[in-house]
């Protein structure tokens, strides 16, 4: 919605680090500079910025996204704009922020990639789920249920397969401690979406439960 | 209703100064931060002045019904002064993005429609609406303590769940506007008082310890600030793929407890073998802010580090100023504290004096 002052403010050349300092009397500087500047000053954070990650995203071809039949769609399967708040993908590469929630959906194979760089190569969540949705499941509950509040089947087991390899990660290292807290979660996860599943929808997973 | 209590706010103690809790003597203070954002709503970004107000307007009233404490304070920050912002800022209750603003985020009119919810009167929880994300929560506590701030955090997240539909999914968790905070949404930090890796030239170990586990170091005020008085920040990056157990124990389990080791072990080895100049060091700082006419607010902030350093390892005697009063002038030699607490508005050399005077005055001797 406004133009961003994307130079680097020594050689303006593309920015891809953005920062706003505040100075002794509460002024603000905002600071932009390209890779090489930044660098050179020292000013990258520890964490890459998400410009970065997207300036190194290698575009791989086109795999499945043929779900998104609400969204402007290249020949090559990706969305060009969210169909829903219309933010496009250049836009996004630029200021590094998403439209809206739906935008996930719309660029879920492009974000895939991008994710796994930016968090250690996750690409599914674990964790807190709004109780909300938990509250509103049951182990009875009809598949469609389940679904919509806690993710595909496949979904599913790749959040087990997820928490698996953590566990097998934390006993490989010996901790132990992290290991029994990761199988609660697991176990947890599984009174909720009903266990066993799976084992039995995915022949790739190899784990017993 | 929203600016009542901000003129006071500069005389009371915040809760990550309190230099109470485990391992004072090297962790300030704890924090927990959680994006949020509302279901079927633009982010803040991309969302228009319409939104803007009606998650403004929305979040508010439920924020205010779940209440963050026995007292909550609503500063709308629509019409807020700068100094009340500044001060906001000083106190880590808001982020300077959200206090002035952000280009990137195209928000950067102060009539932006924006607030913050504060707990009153301990400081201990506060609430941004309309930052980077619809709802930002956070945490603090004094000393090492993430497992009580994540808790609390917790808490208020499922009181406000209760009342606000959060954007969520279930292969990337809680939906964020930057996809590096996807997933928990969770900001586990806390704040390190390293003086004595400066001194021994070890603060690598802790950089290196921090990127090897994929937790990053910043400085004094967060994101891209510089360390100030060495005071190092301590966050995960990751917040996709690891439970919030997973991640707050990667710090306070792993990091954190090896950090404050080094540190102790640092003070130890300055303490045994170069003592002198150890004591050197803190006694001139303290004489120095004893005595200065000018002070600027880095010199400032760089030398109540020292001192800090020597209250806690005991080095000035009878003489000693007491932690409080070094923890309070952290907050008062900032600016817009400074303004508050000297009562009226001020070009910056008059400042450097005002600051000078006003930290001689807490530090005398006898006083």
């Amino acid at each position: 919605m406004t133009d961003l002052p994307d130079r680097c403010d020594s050689c303006s050349k593309e920015a891809v680090y953005h920062d706003t300092r505040i100075d002794d009397e509460g002024g603000i500087t905002e600071i932009h500079a390209c890779e090489s500047c930044a660098a050179a000053q020292g000013l990258g954070p520890t964490q890459q910025p998400i410009n970065e990650l997207l300036s190194s995203f290698v575009v791989k071809p086109a795999e499945a996204a043929s779900e998104q039949v609400t969204t402007k769609v290249k020949t090559s399967g990706r969305a060009e704009s969210c169909g829903t708040c219309g933010t496009s993908f250049r836009e996004f590469k630029r200021s590094g922020l998403l439209g809206c929630p739906q935008c996930y959906s719309s660029f879920e194979p492009q974000l895939s990639s991008l994710l796994g760089r930016a968090h250690e190569g996750a690409t599914h969540h674990v964790g807190k789920v709004p109780k909300r949705a938990l509250s509103q499941v049951t182990p009875g509950d009809p598949a469609g249920r389940l679904e919509a509040l806690l993710g595909s089947a496949e979904e599913r087991a790749e959040r087990r397969r997820t928490l698996r390899r953590q566990i097998d990660a934390a006993v490989t290292s010996e901790q132990y401690e992290r290991a029994a807290q990761l199988r609660d979660e697991l176990r947890a996860f599984d009174d909720v979406s009903g266990p066993g599943e799976s084992s039995e929808r995915t022949g790739d997973d190899g784990d017993e439960s | 209703m929203s600016k009542e209590g901000l003129p006071e706010l500069h005389r009371a103690r915040t809760e990550w100064l309190r230099g109470e809790g485990d391992a004072s003597d090297v962790v300030l203070s704890s924090r927990v931060r959680l994006a949020r954002n509302l279901a079927g709503v633009p982010f803040v970004n991309a969302a228009n002045k319409g939104d803007r107000l009606l998650v403004l307007e929305s979040c508010r009233d439920r924020i205010l019904e779940a209440g963050l404490a026995s007292e909550t304070l609503w500063a709308d920050l629509r019409d807020a002064n700068k100094l009340d912002l500044s001060l906001l800022v000083e106190r880590s209750l808001i982020s300077h993005a959200l206090a002035y603003g952000s280009k990137r985020r195209g928000t950067q009119s102060s009539e932006d429609p924006r607030g913050v919810a504060v707990s009153l009167p301990d400081e201990r929880a506060s609430i941004m609406v309309n930052e980077e994300d619809h709802i930002r929560l956070q945490v603090m506590r004094s000393g090492f303590a993430l497992e009580s701030a994540r808790e609390a955090a917790d808490q208020l997240d499922d009181a406000l769940e209760a009342k606000l539909d959060f954007a969520f999914s279930p292969r990337f968790g809680y939906l964020t506007a930057c996809p590096t905070n996807v997933g928990t949404g969770a900001r586990f930090s806390v704040m390190l008082h390293l003086p004595g890796l400066n001194l021994t030239g070890e603060i690598d170990k802790v950089k290196r310890a921090a990127d090897a586990m994929s937790l990053a170091v910043r400085g004094f005020f967060g994101e891209g600030s510089k360390a100030l008085g060495d005071f190092y920040q301590v966050s995960n990056q990751t917040t996709l793929g690891k439970s919030e157990t997973v991640l707050m124990h990667e710090i306070s389990r792993e990091v954190v407890p090896q950090v404050v080791a080094f540190e102790r072990d640092a003070r130890g080895l300055l303490l045994a073998e170069r003592r002198r100049y150890l004591e050197d060091r803190v006694h001139r700082a303290l004489g120095v802010l004893r005595h200065a006419r000018l002070l600027g607010r880095d010199e400032a902030m760089e030398l109540l580090s020292f001192v800090r350093l020597g209250v806690v390892l005991e080095l000035f005697g009878d003489d000693s100023p007491a932690l409080d009063a070094v923890h309070h002038l952290m907050l008062l030699v900032h600016a817009a504290h400074l303004q508050r607490a000297v009562g009226r508005v001020m070009e910056q050399d008059e400042r450097s004096a005002a600051r000078a005077a006003l930290v001689r005055a807490r530090l005398a001797v006898d006083g």
